[in-house]
Order: C-alpha cells, then sequence, then structure tokens
C-alpha cells in the first residue's frame, strides 16, 4: 500500500500566528490553539500531578493565562508549542509543591513509565535537531545521574522525594544531579 | 536591596538549572522567581535552561482532556477590546514562562466575578485526529450554528499525486465524505443539514488518502491515515 512518502513537521507558524490572534483577543484563535495543543499540555499536566482533578485545573489555569498573556509570547526565543508546554510544566510543579509530600511519595505508575515510551515512527520524524542533541548529551552522563535527572524531570520532584524514592541520602542526589546538569550544558554547548 | 546572599555566576547558573529541572521546592523556587524579577541577566539564564531542558517533555504522550476543561475555559475568558499587545522584555518574557500565574491570578478572579449572566451552551464540537502511532494529525471542529466543519492540519503533510480526504463514519451505515481539503493550511468546508445531522458526539472521522479530487467510488479507497471521534465542547 505506498501511498507516498509523509512528511510531518508541526505547524509553528500557524500556531505562532493563532498565538497573535489570541493577544488581540480572538477567542476563536483561543479555541484554535486549545484544540491544537491541550493533549500534549494535558499530558505533562497529568505526568507531574498524577490525578486528573489536579491536572485538569492546572490546564484550565494555563489556557486562562495564555488568554491574558499571549502578548508576551516571543517567537524569536521559543517555538510556541515549547513556550506552552514550559508554562504547563511549572504551573503543574507549583500544584505539586502546594498539594504537599501527598503525592510527592506516590508510586510511579506503570500506565506513565517513561523507560517504555518509545516514540512512535511518525513522533520519531518529528523529533527536532534540539532534541537529537540532548538525548546525546543525556546518554554521555552515568547511567545513575542520567535516570536521576529524567526522573526530575518527568515527576517534577524536589532532590528530597528523589532522594527518599532511591533510598539515599538528600545530598548525595543533590550533589550527582548538579553534576549532571553541568555535564550536560557543557556538553549542549560544546 | 537584595534579601539574598551574593551568589558567584556558577551557582546562579546552577540555580536556574535546579529551577528549570523542577528539583526545588516551593521557597526556593519563590526564591528564585525573585532573584529572576530584578536580574535581566538571571532571567535570562533561566529561559536558557528551560529552553535546554524542554525537548524532553515531547516524550510525554499526549492526553485528551475532558471537554468541560474548554467548557470551563470558555465561560471564563471574554474579548476584552482594550488590551494591547506590549514590547516583551527578558524580565518580562521570563516572568510569563515561569512565574506568570501569581500576578494574574486576581485577573482571572475578576474575570470569573464579572462573569454572572449563563452563558449558552456553544453549539461546537471538536475531534482530535490521530495516526495510528498516536501523533496529532489533524484538528475538526463542527460549527453546529454555521454548519461548517473547520479542518486545521496539526502537522503539515506531503503525499504527491494524492489528496486527503475526510470521512464521517457513522455507528451504523455507509461513511459519508466530508470532502478533500488542503493540508498545508486550515481549511473550512461546508456541512448538509443530513451530515449535521448524523454528527452526534461519538461518531468517528476519519481521513484516507484518495487520488485528486477525491474518492471516486464515494468510499474511501486508499489508507486511513488519521482517524478520531468528535466530542462536545
Amino acid at each position: 500500500m505506498g501511498h507516498g512518502h509523509v512528511v510531518i513537521e508541526i505547524s509553528r507558524e500557524h500556531l505562532t500566528e493563532r498565538l497573535r490572534a489570541v493577544a488581540s483577543k480572538d477567542k476563536a484563535a483561543l479555541r484554535d490553539v486549545y484544540a491544537l495543543t491541550s493533549a500534549k499540555l494535558f499530558g505533562i499536566c497529568l505526568r507531574i500531578l498524577v490525578t486528573r482533578e489536579e491536572a485538569e485545573d492546572v490546564l484550565q489555569e494555563v489556557y486562562i493565562n495564555v488568554w491574558h498573556r499571549a502578548d508576551t509570547f516571543d517567537p524569536a526565543r521559543a517555538s510556541p508549542i515549547t513556550w506552552l508546554a514550559t508554562i504547563a510544566r511549572n504551573r503543574a510543579i507549583d500544584r505539586l509543591r502546594s498539594i504537599g509530600p501527598r503525592l510527592n511519595d506516590r508510586p510511579l505508575e506503570d500506565e506513565f513509565d517513561i523507560a517504555d515510551s518509545a516514540p512512535g515512527a511518525l513522533e520519531q520524524m518529528e523529533q527536532s535537531e534540539d532534541q537529537a542533541r540532548l538525548r546525546t548529551c543525556l546518554d554521555r552522563l552515568e547511567p545513575r545521574i542520567r535516570d536521576s535527572i529524567r526522573e526530575a524531570f518527568f515527576g517534577g520532584q524536589t532532590y528530597d522525594a528523589l532522594a527518599r524514592a532511591a533510598d539515599m541520602p538528600s545530598g548525595t542526589m543533590k550533589t550527582w544531579i548538579r553534576r549532571g546538569l553541568l555535564s550536560l550544558r557543557e556538553c549542549l554547548e560544546s | 536591596m537584595s534579601d539574598v546572599p551574593p551568589i558567584s555566576p556558577s551557582e546562579r547558573d546552577q540555580l536556574a538549572a535546579e529551577y528549570a529541572l523542577g528539583v526545588l521546592d516551593a521557597s526556593e523556587r519563590r526564591r528564585v522567581e525573585a532573584l529572576a524579577e530584578r536580574d535581566a541577566a538571571f532571567a535570562a539564564a533561566l529561559t536558557a535552561w528551560e529552553m535546554r531542558l524542554a525537548p524532553l517533555a515531547d516524550e510525554i504522550p499526549p492526553v485528551t482532556p475532558p471537554p468541560a476543561v474548554w467548557s470551563r475555559i470558555d465561560t471564563l475568558v471574554t474579548p476584552s477590546p482594550g488590551s494591547r499587545a506590549r514590547p516583551v522584555a527578558g524580565i518580562a518574557f521570563w516572568r510569563w514562562l515561569s512565574f506568570g500565574s501569581m500576578a494574574l491570578a486576581a485577573a482571572s478572579v475578576a474575570t470569573a466575578i464579572v462573569i454572572t449572566r449563563p452563558q449558552p451552551p456553544t453549539p461546537m464540537q471538536m475531534a482530535a485526529l490521530t495516526s495510528s502511532a498516536g501523533a496529532p494529525m489533524f484538528t475538526v471542529m463542527i460549527d453546529r450554528a454555521s454548519g461548517q466543519a473547520t479542518m486545521m492540519p496539526q502537522s503539515a503533510w506531503t503525499t504527491p499525486d494524492r489528496v486527503p480526504e475526510l470521512w464521517l463514519v457513522p455507528a451504523s451505515g455507509a461513511p459519508m465524505s466530508m470532502g478533500v481539503f488542503d493540508p498545508a493550511k486550515p481549511g473550512r468546508m461546508p456541512m448538509p443539514g443530513k451530515m449535521m445531522d448524523a454528527m452526534s458526539p461519538g461518531v468517528t472521522l476519519a481521513v484516507s488518502v484518495e487520488p485528486p479530487g477525491g474518492s471516486k467510488t464515494g468510499q474511501p479507497t486508499g489508507a486511513v491515515v488519521a482517524v478520531g471521534k468528535l466530542v462536545s465542547i
């Protein structure tokens, strides 16, 4: 069934244009931005917050803020989807901290097991240069340090929670991650 | 002026990295935000770290949120024509990235209080069509008021000598063609009344790859590249 070569890339310009329209208070544009990006952002919120109620709350907060502050989006500094994803992640981490240790001690659910979430063929084609670079640099880290950094990113967990989960002193976890971040920066800038 | 002891440039970069990674506790996060508020160089370092780590988020599988989330957002936002776009300084951009919600909480609450009259239900439906690998391909919005479907490609798409065609697949009965479309840009497709009647939440929409002008048989003939269910929003 040869239906030709399919090239996929995220339509960055379209989303940038829609965000500009949101900045001029075009409600249909907000709906478009939501339709295009909410699944990705909800995935991020769910990953950090685990419970759907909290994730839905944060998702709502993010788009309300996008409505009010879309004018601060600067396409020269970030792609629109990266900008939105970073906002969602920061809001989700803040929510996680305000919930307290209840969720910080949760076990990792199989459903969200990062190690098994190999991207599909289409997503692999979408992978950007930045992503490939980060992956290469992460791969150069000591495995236990790489794992800690990944776990910190995906779970939004504090040093203390990470150390507890790994059954090691908090100071050791801090040292590992700091060392890892330093190596990562050197690698990314080389 | 500063309530924080001076720290070296390498410590500052470390702090920015820790914030971006998400390992700081709540009070440390507020301290970092306060530092970024008054120090443009630190704000830039913070943004740089957030951009360095951002590609990791691409590994997180997308999950479609329930329709109720959009309904709440829809109720909470109202166009206010007085607003103006402002130039973005380094700190402003960062502040929004990392800190926007706190400053804006008051604004959101004010909006919520002003909107007291109930809004009529929005006659909108949408479907997020994904590939078999789960990648987002197209978003279709159905506006019942105007009888139009809006097709928004989520990905730029080329298939030499083939065109994508959108289908409504009812629970029983044959698929109905909604027409061919340009995969390079958003477009509108009118919906005849009969199709509108079948357009109820839960029905499937699908995109197949067809010869130019669309399927000659009136039924999908090529590969189905994206599928999704219609939901009310």
